[in-house]
């Protein structure tokens, strides 16, 4: 039952997704880079292009990022509690 | 690591605060400046790992850690997601500013947390 | 100053494959990290500069130099002298009462002791095999053969003097690179 509920969790989200994607503006510049150099600041109002990149224009892979930093601590945690003596406190 | 010298310890108590106030800094005009959330959460996690290198003495609870780095990834999704779908950026223009600070205060947060833990476990739970 | 910073970043890379200390090579990609920060600011990327810095130079190093002091293999050779080890009974012996102290110290220094018997001349232990220590026993002493680099030498000497002393002296051999064709 749990795991039906998380698969429908998930296929809610993946559909949710595509909904979104369907409704974001479409960037019709060619050379996406100069778009963002020249559309950061007045889209964003972030002076540095970098900041606004990573947290406006590709904020999803932002996202991501942080879930991997999260998995890695986990894997690190598991680990370590193996290898150790005991729980920690 | 059972001896530590006078030295290493002199030296990185007079830079402790000026690794700090460089983080916040780095963090909160992440905006404007280079740097930003990531940076400056490194930053932040190696103010720990001086730490370690001066008084090799575990003294902070890592649960606790944990649950302030769970809490930020949370808010992270939420307040990013809300933002990106609720369109306030169209609405409002001049919050996109506010949503950045916010954003990058949270991922420092959590880097931070996140690079302290993994140091503190493997130096102190990896037997060997 | 670009060019000489990406030809310093080459010279640092091959020293840092070619060192025979892995510490020393730790080192080198802590100056690599740096210098290559260097140079990513030189490409107007000041933020991948401040990210290398932090993590490649700082975290990174710190974390490498952690794990050396964790995990060292502190490899021993025991050259028997007879042709052939005999039965349990020889590792009961008082023999082994040197080879249980150099556990010891192995143990108190947070190193992992591996010990060797073997058979081989002395001279091909040397030549052939990575070591750290060598022990040798013969009728009436043992010879500890060690390169004169090894930093924990005088700490083991230290060391075997306070522990309760053996049946059979003992004394510590320092090697010189060119020494080995002399024992030959």
């Amino acid at each position: 039952m749990r795991r039906k509920l998380i698969a429908i969790l998930l296929v809610g989200i993946g559909l949710f997704t595509l909904v979104q994607s369907q409704n974001m503006p479409a960037i019709d510049a060619l050379p996406l880079s100069a778009y963002y150099a020249e559309n950061a600041y007045p889209v964003t109002g972030s002076v540095n292009v970098v900041t606004s990149i990573y947290l406006f224009f590709r904020v999803y892979d932002t996202l991501f990022e942080a879930l991997m930093l999260l998995f890695s601590i986990i894997g690190v945690i598991y680990m370590s509690i193996h290898e150790g003596e005991t729980h920690d406190d | 690591m059972t001896e530590h010298s006078s030295l290493l310890s002199r030296t990185l108590g007079i830079t402790f605060p000026f690794i700090i106030l460089f983080s916040i800094y780095m963090i909160l005009n992440g905006h404007i400046t280079p740097g930003g959330g990531f940076q400056g959460g490194a930053v932040m996690a190696s103010i720990f790992i001086a730490k370690y290198l001066i008084v090799p003495v575990k003294d902070i609870r890592l649960v606790g850690v944990q649950f302030v780095e769970k809490i930020a990834l949370l808010l992270i999704l939420l307040f990013a997601t809300a933002f990106v779908i609720s369109g306030l950026n169209i609405i409002f223009p001049s919050f996109s500013q506010v949503y950045m600070v916010v954003m990058n205060v949270l991922i420092g947060l959590k880097v931070a947390c996140g690079m302290t833990i993994i140091f503190y476990r493997f130096v102190y739970y990896e037997s060997r | 100053m670009l060019e000489l910073t990406l030809i310093l970043l080459i010279i640092l890379a091959i020293a840092a494959m070619q060192t025979r200390s892995m510490r020393n090579a730790v080192i080198y990609l802590g100056v690599f990290s740096l210098a290559i920060s260097f140079v990513y600011l030189a490409l107007n990327a000041p933020d991948v500069a401040i990210a290398e810095a932090v993590i490649g130079s700082t975290i990174a190093t710190i974390l490498y130099l952690v794990a050396l002091q964790k995990y060292k293999i502190f490899t021993i050779y025991y050259r028997l002298q007879d042709a052939e080890i005999k039965d349990e009974h020889f590792y009961a012996s008082y023999k082994m009462q040197l080879v249980k102290s150099l556990e010891k110290f192995c143990t108190k220094q947070e190193l992992e002791a591996q010990i060797i018997y073997t058979h081989e001349q002395l001279a091909d232990i040397l030549i052939k095999h990575q070591y750290a220590l060598i022990v040798e026993e013969h009728d009436d002493f043992f010879s500890i053969y060690a390169h004169h680099e090894n930093y924990m030498l005088d700490k083991l000497e230290v060391f075997l003097e306070h522990e309760p002393p053996f049946k059979l002296p003992f004394r510590i051999i320092k090697l010189e690179e060119m020494e080995s064709e002399v024992i030959e």
